[in-house]
């Protein structure tokens, strides 16, 4: 119970947020209890599931400790699961955070009491390095990466494992990374290419289900439907599902 | 990780800079002969060396030592581990520094420098009466080639 793992990857585009909504959702329908955190002050999460709804407690004022975390859970009927929404004030919230005593694990304070509600929680983070990654990596057990191996550079994963690297040395935190997910993948050829790179450099597992890129996806993205409810028998809809169900072995 | 500064975000905000943190020193892949210990040791900046010997733990996948040590958290250390038998070293690391933090995780590496003792921070020392020396620089330009040119070209 209360496990918190975090979807990370300083580079946007890599469908980051699109693996989260979908596993979570995957994960809720398999019957497990899943609360989503959308840490990106763009709120790419948020919109996905809820359009453009506006909410009056957020992530924002878990952080500045204003509310207690479960007063800002909304419930998502049409994903199945929970979801402490973003808002754009949060762009603005590092400097805020960073005079404050602990202000590395604000976030796992403030998460301690509601994760235990869970079986799992997630945290979308932004594709950026600062003070909200840092939270989100100290709040965590593990994480995964999502990678696009199109635009694939293992400069981008050498900069996490640094930034654990340094997470651990300098704030005694230790973080595993439970995978890499490939994913809006186009040409098969590079996949294998990529992960010949991967293997060869680091010991990091790849998860088998590798996601296509498909347009579908931004289809069930603008309707704020899971891809197992919008269009299951798609390509990417299904190894999304397959993704949910390797991720919780 | 080096002494270069580190970035912010990675301090511990709980901890002041010099704040004493208990470090965890874990040291993997090495496989020790019996009758031979492994030991950390540390120096700060003023020269003050600790030795500490290291936990064997051992796991169904690997084997690794530990220790815990209360440092000075960011202030600047060196540290080495040496393999003793019979109280004699009989192989060591190369001697490493860096900012204190939590933790410390290193790849057993022997090192095959002789003596690659941790040194201790000296100043260095001028001979006492001696006046300081001027450098002349003047009588070597002179002789530089091209350098009449070059003046020549000034005026040009």
């Amino acid at each position: 119970m209360g496990n918190v793992v975090s979807f990370i990857n300083q580079k946007g585009g890599v469908a980051k947020t699109t693996t989260a909504i979908n596993v979570a959702a995957q994960w809720a329908k398999e019957g497990k209890k899943v609360l989503l955190i959308d840490l990106d002050p763009q709120s790419s999460a948020t919109r996905a599931i809820f359009g453009d709804m506006d909410f009056e407690d957020t992530i924002y004022d878990v952080l500045t400790s204003e509310i207690e975390a479960s007063q800002a859970v909304v419930q998502s009927e049409t994903f199945g699961f929970d979801v402490i929404p973003s808002e754009i004030m949060l762009s603005g919230i590092e400097i805020i955070l960073a005079s404050k005593f602990g202000r590395e694990s604000i976030l796992k304070r403030g998460l301690a009491e509601v994760k235990e509600q869970y079986d799992i929680v997630i945290i979308d983070c932004s594709p950026s390095l600062g003070l909200l990654t840092v939270n989100a990596l100290i709040a965590s057990k593990d994480i995964v990466i999502p990678i696009c191996p199109e635009y694939f550079s293992l400069k981008g994963i050498d900069l996490i494992l640094e930034t654990l690297k340094h997470i651990h040395v300098g704030l005694g935190h230790k973080v595993e990374v439970r995978g890499i997910i490939i994913s809006k993948y186009r040409n098969r050829r590079i996949i294998e290419q990529v992960i010949n790179d991967l293997k060869t450099k680091y010991t990091i597992p790849v998860f088998n289900n590798y996601i296509p890129e498909s347009i579908v996806v931004e289809e069930a993205h603008h309707r704020h439907l899971p891809m197992h409810e919008y269009s299951p028998k798609n390509p990417a809809g299904m190894a999304l599902a397959n993704l949910a169900t390797e991720m919780w072995a | 990780m080096g002494l270069s500064t580190i970035n912010p975000l990675f301090l511990d905000s709980t901890k002041p800079i010099g704040d004493k943190v208990v470090t965890n020193v874990e040291l993997l892949g090495l496989t020790l002969e019996p009758g031979d210990s492994v030991y950390f040791e540390v120096s700060d900046h003023y020269g003050f060396v600790q030795r500490f010997v290291m936990q064997k733990i051992e796991t169904k996948k690997s084997i690794r030592f530990n220790a815990e040590v209360w440092l000075k958290y960011q202030h600047q250390i060196q540290y080495r581990f040496s393999v003793v038998s019979e109280g004699k070293e009989r192989m060591t690391s190369a001697s490493k520094e860096i900012l204190a933090g939590h933790v410390i995780s290193e790849k057993w590496e022997p090192c095959t420098d002789p003596t690659p003792k941790i040194k201790k921070d000296r100043r260095p020392q001028r001979p006492s009466g001696a006046p300081p020396e001027i450098k002349k620089t003047t009588g070597k330009l002179l002789n530089e080639p091209g350098f009449f040119d070059q003046l020549k070209a000034l005026f040009d």
